[in-house]
Formats: structure tokens, C-alpha cells, sequence
């Protein structure tokens, strides 16, 4: 046996000003999800505030905007694998919110569900309406998705609104509290512990999702459909599949919009809503998951802006409709012409420049 | 025999004018491969400029016509220069539709900021003597005006786009962007005026809608946005296959109204778009077109 002598690492040198950097030695290095420990702590941290001290330093009112942010967040997560991902336009995810609303609306009212199975419920309900109308236009160029998304939407809304028996057509629905162990689980701040677990998970879920095998045939068919299939990636079902996991987490949002709201309205789904969910994603950034939540923190907060100052200048409700469909068009044709990468790129510049400053 | 001949007259009619704008649609979509949402707010600008030219300024109906039409010419320009030249040659498909869609946001929310809630009806700037009321048949003057301002409109377009050397360019430049720059044509001349020209379209189409249906900003925007089964249905770049499309979508459409239910009607157009894209995905006129990797 032959006696392999062990190299002896030498010490190594380090002059006092070496080299700035993080060099990677292994594969393993370059998977972590953490590149920095800064960025591990970070995230404890914030999770540690988000659950423990936010709801006790903000009111009722502030933890009800709180829960719609999260909700919007969750759904244009979604919309980001779809759109921001793997490049598919979508104008339906206001009718599949809306979906994912009503059925859970009517799994906790007549069926009695509970809540933990009311929401991934909603969240299939959902993928499989907004299958139905993705299934013909997928396997098209990315042109067709838009067209039949919108067909979608009006078609879906036509059906919440006319399928009295069901829905309750204009009237709207009225959603039961969400009990627990025959515990009441219905104030904004058991609904926030909801939505933030359901949040924090998908987040887990999409950023794993977008890491692994899937997630680059994904960023493959955005670059260039025919270059992704030719290097064996079936096309067809990735975008399906993309499809099909941005209706799910619009449906589960949608379903913990209707435990938040408690009242549901056919109406509120409409297309604004959908080009809402998509001015969240411009916003924050097309393809950035933590500019989700900046964009969905930026337009709820700009609703509830115009909201209060409609009512304190002028004593006219049907103004603030308008203003709001123009600011919000307005919004996002000037990201789109002058940032189309959105807040997440303006965010990079900065953090480039003071890690860099002087030298720009 | 009589309702059913009515319901047709009706919806040749208005699918006359969805074959118009769809005709708009189609000269942005071959210049620059562009899905433009804006199409309602365009119409439903057109509709409304006439109305407050017409109306509230008291104007005589042929200037306030023919001021509507060309202010809605300049206002594609417009919309061309400001939003759409920035990003015209990046090749995002996301990034050029989103903006349409917010200029489509942009124009109702302020039409409907102007105009309020209200329903509007725009004068009957035809007299009545020209209506052919016959066997109780019921053709109203705005039937004879669909009618005759489309094939009128679709005479001009035709000489335009066969005669005129700034037609012909545009057609090259649809036919073939690379070769036609190479022979001279001006690609930014080509892309304002097909912006223009459907804007013009547009608005024609807008008013006459207007006028048959009352203004209301949120159901002109709506019917703009039925331009997209007709196209689908006409082959998405064909300009025969737009005015066909137009014509059937508006028949079924009708014919739906007439004799389902009056609520089906405005969804009629989207059940078809998803029969459509699973059964025959090219329409009738379209062509699977080789796409470069």
C-alpha cells in the first residue's frame, strides 16, 4: 500500500491590501442562495419583524393594507414566472383571481371547508380555468397569449356575473371567517398571519422553482423560443406548465382576498384589475421576485393615496376611478419607456454605485 | 323572416365597422409586429371630440367632422413620436404591448375624467329622408352611413395602397422590413403614418358606433378591444381577411343578441376568438410565417 503523502496546504500570504471579491472554489459555493451571510441575516431578520413586531406597532387599518400587499405580491409572483420568466403575456389574472375568490367563497360558505384546504383548492380551481383558455394559444407564437387572456377575462366575468344560482350575480357573496380548531381566525391580524405564511412559502417555492431545471427552461423560451426547443427543451409543456403555476398562485391569492374582503363583487375582477397585477410587475421590475412586493407595496400604497385625497378635496366618488386608471396608464407607459426593468434596476444602479462610489 | 333579415342588416353593419378599425390594427401590426390595445381609447377619442365639437361648441357637423378626423390623424403622430418611436426597434414583444396597454389606460381614464359616466348621444347629423324604411325593414340612416363611409374608406385605402408611393412603401415595408430599407424606404415615415392612418380609421369607425350606440367610454373601449377575434379570424395580417372577419364577427355577434340572449352579445366575439384559435389558429387569410432563430 502505498503511502500517499498529504499535501500540506502552505500558508498563504496575504499582503494587507489584497484583491476585493468573493472568489468561488466550488459548485456548491455558486448554488448557495445566500451569496453573503449579510444576505442570510437579512432575511431572518426581516422575517423575524414582519411577524413578530408588525402587527403590534400598526393599527387595524395599516394591517388590512398590509394583507392586500401581500396578496397583490403574491399574485404578481405569479405573473412574474409568467411574464418576467418565461416571457408570456398574460391579461387574464384578474378573472383567475376572481376565480380563485369565488371559489373559495363558496368551499368555506356551502361546504364548510376549512381554510387550509380552501385555499389550494382555489388555487386548482384556478389553474385549470386559466389552462382552458392558455391550452389553445400556448402552443402558438407568444402573440396569441394576450388575445386569448383577454377573452378569458371577459368570459369569466360574464360567468361570475350571470351564473346567479352560484355566484349571487351582482349582489356579491358573503365569505364566512376562517375558524381554526374552533378558534376565530377572522380580524386583519390572524388574516395577516395567513397571507404572510402563504406569501413567504410561495416565495420559497418560486425561488426554488426559478433556480432549478425548470426555471432555466423557462428563462431559455423567453430568450428565443426556437433556440430553447432546439437544444431539447419541449416548449409546449414549460409554458403550459409556467401558465398553469401563475393561474395557481393567483387563485390562492384570490381566495385570501375573499377571507380579507368578506364581501366579493363580480365587478371588481375586471380587465383594470388585470393590467393592475401587471403595472405591479412593470413597476417593481419584470423578472425581479422581491420587486413583486416593492411594486405591489407602491400601488396599493398609490391607491390608498389617491383614495384619501379624492375624498378630502372634492367630495365627488366618481372621480377617483378615472384618475386612477390615468395615473396608473401613465405609470406604466413611462416605466416602460424610460425604465423597463423597473424599481429592481434602479435599486441595482444605486447599490452599484455606493459599493463603487467614487468611481462610477 | 323579417327579424332575422333586420338582425342581418344590423350586424353587416357593424361589422362593417369592425372591419375598418381592424383595418387600423392591421397597418400598425404588419409596420412593426406591434398588438395595439389603444385601439378603443382611439375610437372612443374619436367619438367623444366629435361629440364636443358637435355639441358643446355648436359646430357645423361637416367641420366638426372633418376637424375630429384630422385632429385623431394628429393624434396618432403623436402617440407614435412620444411613446411608441423609444422602443421601436427593441425586439420585446412584452415591452411594446405594455405600453399600448397603458396609453389604452391613459386615453379612457381621461375621456372618462372629461366626459364623466354618462351615456351621450351624438346628433343625428343625417337627415331622415335618407333612411329606406321598406317591408318593416328598419334602416336607419347610420346603417346607410356604416355602409357607405366603409366601402368609401376602403376605396381610398385600396387606391392608397396600390397607387400611391408612400402606400406602396408601407407595403414593402411589411412584406419585407430589411429589403424595403435597403431600397430607400423610410422606415420612421412608414411606422407615423401607419400610426396616423389607424388613428384616422379609428375614429371614423368610433363615431359612427358612437352615434348608432350612445357614447359611453368604457363600452367604446370595450367594443375596441373586439377587434382582436376579428383579426384572428381574417389571418392577423390580412387587410381582405380584416373587413371578412369583421363582417362575421359582427353577424354573430348580433345574431347572438337577437336570438340568445342580449347579455351574450358582448361576449359572443371571445367565444369565438377560443373556438377559432383551437380549431384554425391562422384564420382564413393568415399564413404560418418562418420565423428566424
Amino acid at each position: 500500500m502505498r503511502h500517499i503523502k498529504q499535501a500540506h496546504p502552505k500558508k498563504q500570504f496575504l499582503p494587507p491590501f489584497h484583491t476585493c471579491g468573493r472568489f468561488k472554489t466550488s459548485y456548491q459555493e455558486e448554488l448557495n442562495r445566500f451569496q453573503t451571510p449579510f444576505g442570510r441575516r437579512f432575511t431572518v431578520i426581516s422575517i423575524i419583524c414582519l411577524f413578530g413586531l408588525m402587527p403590534f406597532i400598526s393599527n387595524d387599518y395599516f394591517l388590512h393594507l398590509l394583507n392586500t400587499i401581500c396578496i397583490y405580491a403574491i399574485v404578481a409572483m405569479g405573473l412574474n414566472i409568467l411574464t418576467g420568466y418565461t416571457g408570456q403575456l398574460s391579461l387574464g389574472h384578474g378573472a383567475f383571481f376572481g376565480i380563485g375568490a369565488y371559489t373559495g367563497a363558496l368551499l368555506a360558505a356551502k361546504a364548510g371547508l376549512p381554510f387550509f384546504m380552501v385555499i389550494p383548492i382555489a388555487g386548482i380551481v384556478a389553474l385549470m380555468v386559466g389552462a382552458i383558455f392558455a391550452l389553445p394559444s400556448v402552443r402558438l407564437r407568444p402573440i396569441y397569449l394576450p388575445m386569448a387572456t383577454l377573452a378569458g377575462q371577459f368570459i369569466v366575468e360574464y360567468i361570475l356575473l350571470h351564473w346567479v344560482s352560484l355566484t349571487g350575480g351582482s349582489k356579491g357573496l358573503a365569505v364566512p371567517v376562517p375558524t381554526f380548531a374552533g378558534l376565530n381566525l377572522g380580524g386583519n391580524l390572524s388574516l395577516f398571519y395567513i397571507t404572510a405564511v402563504c406569501l413567504l412559502l410561495l416565495m420559497w417555492l418560486t425561488d426554488n422553482l426559478l433556480r432549478s431545471k425548470i426555471g432555466r427552461a423557462f428563462l431559455a423560451i423567453r430568450q428565443n423560443e426556437r433556440a430553447a426547443s432546439a437544444m431539447g427543451i419541449t416548449v409546449f409543456p414549460h409554458k403550459l406548465l409556467a401558465f398553469a403555476i401563475s393561474s395557481f398562485f393567483a387563485g390562492v391569492a384570490g381566495a385570501l382576498f375573499a377571507y380579507s374582503t368578506t364581501t366579493i363583487t363580480p365587478t371588481f375582477f375586471n380587465l383594470t384589475l388585470s393590467i393592475e397585477f401587471l403595472a405591479v410587475i412593470i413597476i417593481g421590475g419584470i423578472g425581479s421576485i422581491s420587486g413583486s412586493m416593492v411594486g405591489a407595496l407602491v400601488i396599493v400604497s398609490l391607491n390608498e393615496i389617491l383614495t384619501f385625497f379624492t375624498g378630502y378635496f372634492m367630495d365627488a366618488g366618481m372621480i377617483i376611478m378615472p384618475l386612477y386608471e390615468f395615473i396608473l396608464g401613465l405609470t406604466i407607459v413611462l416605466f416602460m419607456v424610460f425604465e423597463p426593468e423597473g424599481l429592481a434596476r434602479i435599486w441595482r444602479n444605486i447599490k452599484r454605485g455606493l459599493k463603487q462610489w467614487p468611481f462610477l | 323572416m323579417v327579424f332575422f333579415l333586420q338582425l342581418l342588416i344590423n350586424g353587416i353593419s357593424l361589422g362593417f365597422l369592425y372591419g375598418i378599425s381592424a383595418l387600423g390594427f392591421i397597418l400598425i401590426y404588419r409596420s412593426g409586429g406591434l398588438l395595439n390595445f389603444a385601439h378603443g381609447g382611439i375610437m372612443s377619442f374619436g367619438a367623444f371630440l366629435f361629440f364636443a365639437l358637435s355639441i358643446w361648441a355648436d359646430w357645423p357637423i361637416i367641420l366638426a367632422f372633418t376637424v375630429t378626423l384630422s385632429s385623431s390623424f394628429i393624434l396618432g403622430l403623436i402617440l407614435e413620436k412620444c411613446f411608441i418611436r423609444p422602443i421601436f426597434l427593441k425586439e420585446n414583444l412584452i415591452q411594446k404591448t405594455l405600453i399600448t396597454l397603458g396609453l389604452a389606460l391613459m386615453l379612457k381614464g381621461l375621456l372618462s375624467f372629461i366626459f364623466g359616466d354618462g351615456i351621450y348621444h351624438l346628433p343625428h347629423f343625417i337627415s331622415n329622408a335618407f333612411s329606406l324604411n321598406r317591408y318593416h325593414l328598419e334602416i336607419t340612416p347610420f346603417h346607410i352611413a356604416a355602409f357607405a363611409g366603409s366601402i368609401i374608406l376602403l376605396i381610398i385605402c385600396w387606391f392608397f395602397f396600390t397607387f400611391s408611393s408612400q402606400g406602396l412603401s408601407m407595403k414593402a415595408f411589411a412584406g419585407n422590413p430589411l429589403a424595403a430599407r435597403a431600397m430607400g424606404v423610410r422606415v420612421k415615415r412608414v411606422f407615423a403614418l401607419s400610426w396616423a392612418i389607424s388613428a384616422l380609421l379609428c375614429a371614423m369607425s368610433g363615431m359612427i358606433l358612437g352615434t348608432i350606440n350612445g357614447l359611453h367610454s368604457d363600452s367604446l373601449s370595450a367594443a375596441g378591444l373586439k377587434i382582436f377575434p376579428v383579426i384572428i379570424l381574417g389571418g392577423l395580417s390580412s387587410m381582405g381577411g380584416a373587413i371578412l372577419g369583421g363582417i362575421i364577427i359582427g353577424l354573430l355577434e348580433t345574431l347572438a343578441g337577437g336570438y340568445l340572449s342580449q347579455s351574450l352579445q358582448d361576449i359572443t366575439p371571445y367565444i369565438a376568438l377560443i373556438l377559432i384559435l383551437m380549431v384554425k389558429p391562422s384564420g382564413f387569410f393568415g399564413q404560418a410565417a418562418p420565423e428566424k432563430v
